[in-house]
């Protein structure tokens, strides 16, 4: 069963809990099994693997950096055991994040209580982030349509730096382009009506019993996190 | 009829920020509900400035302008409105349909705007299907919208907004991106909404099809006031066709091959199905091809994968015998020229002369060859008297296509790819700019324009391609072609009222 089955709200209740035991524990054992659970629900989530490796690559350089970094100061234990907090909340964070329909959130925050104002404003970040991105990806195709270039050729370092630093010219351009058509979206969606009255939500949520199981689940995760640094240490 | 049926403009004026001349000077206007209102007039000639008065964008977007005279909207003084409550009374369809998508789905985004109306669920249900049903897009309702083609685009736009059931309707040119069927279905629904009450205000250059939906009411403007005002009777009378003269010389193509498709299939990741499925095509200097295709037939992919922004699932595409895999986009972009279907995704510099000097920059052409270049595509495109200090971002949406179109022949390219050239702009000002375009002294050796306009096809054109659900199903001479009124229904290139009610 792919975690997408699942009502929003139990997901983010799962994320919220293992997230919140992998912080509170300190153990290696209890983070081996947390860093475990994360794992399982990335592969729950049946995420295209084209999708996500380059995600997970410079994820896991970063993780690989911050060990080295640890082992200069801290024990080998240490080391290992912050390596297993972010290696958990990596992959918990893609699994959740990425299964997550931009659509539902404003029906999902405000369905878990949240008031109507700020549920609009999640709502408007979850429709603004894949257009600003579309809008970026646009401007930057423009550009390279006319010239610049922003290809690195494969596995060659030297370009992916010079990539980078051509990709600063245009940072300020893009960025007054991306303020512009925030501009316009915001008015687009004035001009249907947003906000003049109470919102109807579409989409409508009804939890089901497995939804009541993860929740429930959920709770024992934290429930653990929390043992385990009382009882372990 | 009562002031509380109608819209009425008296004596309105507007002034852009940092403009001296003012865009609409003293206009006054009557749009009543139940009359479909026809609105035209030349580029620049103060009809979108006319629509964001009275949708509120000028003042509520547009600051630092001058706004005067009086405008009331159903009998309520319009300054007392705000934005969002405009929007209540008056749906507005924008001339840039991208830029009224908020969601990212199609059935949500018909559904936003009577979810914000706060209607019962089944009702906005009901709403999103009838409006879906009456665009004919319901078989894009699981679509996301970055997806869409521009003609999908603007389908979906009309869609939502109508979805809302406004007291009025005002659309800058709707049919801008629409293949000629979707248009037709679209003219037809803005007449039956006439007919049911609402004002329905309809801003377009395509003039021999708007006329087709029975206009009760047509306005001309020119450089901000009415020229006309009267019923279509009147306004048909004295209006005439511009004559679009065949090129003064039609150019024979030359065997050197510059561009060629290789049996190039493509499809989006997670598509349902292929966007283009084994093209082959052969572009040769001297030619001037048009290429044909309804909403979606796949022609805007076809352009972006001829400069490499898509590369093919299968096949491959040559550039003068070189595979495009071994090229970067800024490589193919010396020889291959491609102008967007939306000149807002092109335009990013802070003055015009940036944007134009951009590319021939990065070809590392010198500062005096790319001055000379600039001129020479500013006098092509009709854009000679604008400022190169100014902002290109103030420009109206056909002088942005036309900047966008001289931007990308300052790079001089063999190559030009003109996605939908005339969009935005009056059919006689399109054809002037292409015939000058083509008849340059250093014009692109090949010139491929991706177009609904089977008259532009037929007066410009050497060779026409047909595309249909992403595979050339004819690829011919303009006269062969496009005197084939069975190739053409089938291509969907052919409205009800061209003889073809099924479709």
């Amino acid at each position: 069963m792919a975690i997408q089955r699942f009502d929003p709200r139990a997901r983010l209740t799962f994320y919220a809990c293992l997230a919140a035991a992998v912080l509170i524990a300190n153990d290696w054992r209890a983070l081996s099994g947390f860093a475990a659970l994360g794992i399982a629900t990335f592969l729950f989530a049946q995420l295209p693997w084209s999708r996500v490796w380059r995600i997970w690559a410079g994820a896991l350089i970063f993780i690989a950096a911050i060990t080295a970094v640890n082992l200069l100061f801290r024990s080998p234990l240490e080391a290992a055991q912050q390596a297993l907090r972010a290696l958990a909340m990596v992959a918990v964070s893609l699994a959740i994040v990425l299964t997550f329909d931009p659509a539902v959130i404003g029906v999902t925050f405000r369905r878990m209580g949240v008031p109507d104002r700020l549920a609009f404003a999640l709502d408007l970040t979850a429709r603004f982030a894949p257009m600003l991105a579309r809008d970026f990806r646009q401007t930057v195709d423009a550009q390279r349509a006319r010239g610049y270039e922003l290809e690195a050729h494969r596995g060659d370092l030297r370009t992916l730096f010079a990539v980078g630093r051509r990709l600063a010219p245009l940072f300020i351009p893009v960025v007054v382009r991306a303020v512009l058509d925030s501009e316009d979206r915001a008015n687009a969606m004035d001009l249907r009506a947003f906000g003049t009255a109470p919102r109807t939500w579409l989409r409508s949520l009804h939890l089901k019993p497995a939804d009541y199981g993860l929740i429930g689940f959920s709770i024992l995760v934290l429930a653990a996190g929390v043992a385990s640094r009382l009882l372990l240490g | 009829m009562a002031d509380t049926d109608r819209i009425c403009a008296t004596n309105l004026s507007y002034t852009y920020a940092r403009r001296s001349e003012p865009t609409l000077d003293k206009l006054s206007v009557a749009l009543r509900a139940g009359e479909l209102t026809l609105i035209v007039g030349r580029s620049g000639s103060g009809k979108t400035t006319l629509a964001r008065c009275i949708n509120g964008l000028i003042p509520y977007s547009y600051r630092g302008g001058r706004l005067e005279g009086r405008l009331s909207i159903f009998g309520e003084d319009a300054s007392a409105l705000s934005l969002a409550q405009r929007a209540l009374r008056i749906g507005t369809v924008l001339q840039d349909p991208d830029k009224q998508i908020v969601a990212t789905r199609v059935y949500d985004e018909l559904a936003f705007g009577p979810e914000n109306l706060g209607l019962p669920r089944e009702a906005i249900r009901e709403r999103v299907n009838e409006a879906a049903a009456r665009l004919r897009i319901a078989h894009l309702l699981d679509r996301e919208t970055h997806t869409l083609s521009g003609g999908e685009l603007q389908r979906v736009a009309i869609a939502g907004v109508a979805a809302m059931r406004p007291r009025a309707l005002l659309l800058d040119e709707p049919l801008a991106s629409l293949d000629p069927p979707s248009a037709w279905n679209a003219l037809q629904l803005f007449r039956q909404l006439a007919n049911e009450g609402i004002g329905v205000v309809m801003i377009e250059h395509r003039l021999r099809e708007a006329l087709r939906a029975k206009p009760q009411h047509c306005i001309e403007l020119d450089r901000g006031t009415v020229t006309f005002e009267g019923d279509v009777a009147a306004f048909a009378s004295r209006y005439e066709p511009p004559q679009l003269p065949l090129l003064p010389c039609r150019t024979t193509p030359g065997e050197e091959v510059i561009l060629e498709f290789q049996d190039v299939s493509f499809r989006y990741p997670n598509a349902p199905r292929q966007q283009l499925s084994n093209v082959n095509l052969t572009l040769r200097s001297g030619e001037v091809i048009a290429l044909l295709g309804a909403n979606g037939a796949g022609k805007s992919t076809l352009c972006r994968i001829a400069i490499g922004l898509l590369r093919p699932t299968q096949g491959k595409v040559c550039l003068t015998g070189v595979d495009l895999r071994a090229l970067t986009v800024a490589q193919a972009a010396r020889q291959v020229g491609y102008v967007f279907q939306n000149p807002a995704a092109m335009i990013f510099a802070s003055t015009i002369g940036e944007e134009l000097s951009f590319g021939p920059r990065n070809l590392g052409m010198s500062e005096l060859e790319i001055r000379k270049a600039i001129d020479q595509a500013l006098h092509t495109v009709g854009l000679s008297d604008l400022s190169l200090a100014q902002s290109p971002f103030g420009l109206s949406f056909g002088q942005q296509k036309r900047l966008a179109i001289a931007s990308v022949l300052t790079m001089c390219p063999r190559v030009l790819i003109l996605d939908e050239p005339t969009a935005g702009l009056d059919e006689e000002s399109a054809h002037a700019m292409l015939g000058q375009l083509l008849t340059a002294e250093r014009r692109p050796e090949t010139v491929v324009m991706v177009t609904h306009d089977l008259r532009l096809a037929r007066q410009l054109a050497t060779r026409v391609v047909l595309l249909a659900d992403g595979r050339v199903i004819a690829d011919g001479t303009p006269e062969v072609i496009l005197g084939d009124a069975d190739l053409l229904a089938r291509a969907r290139l052919l409205a009800v009222e061209d003889g073809y009610p099924t479709l």
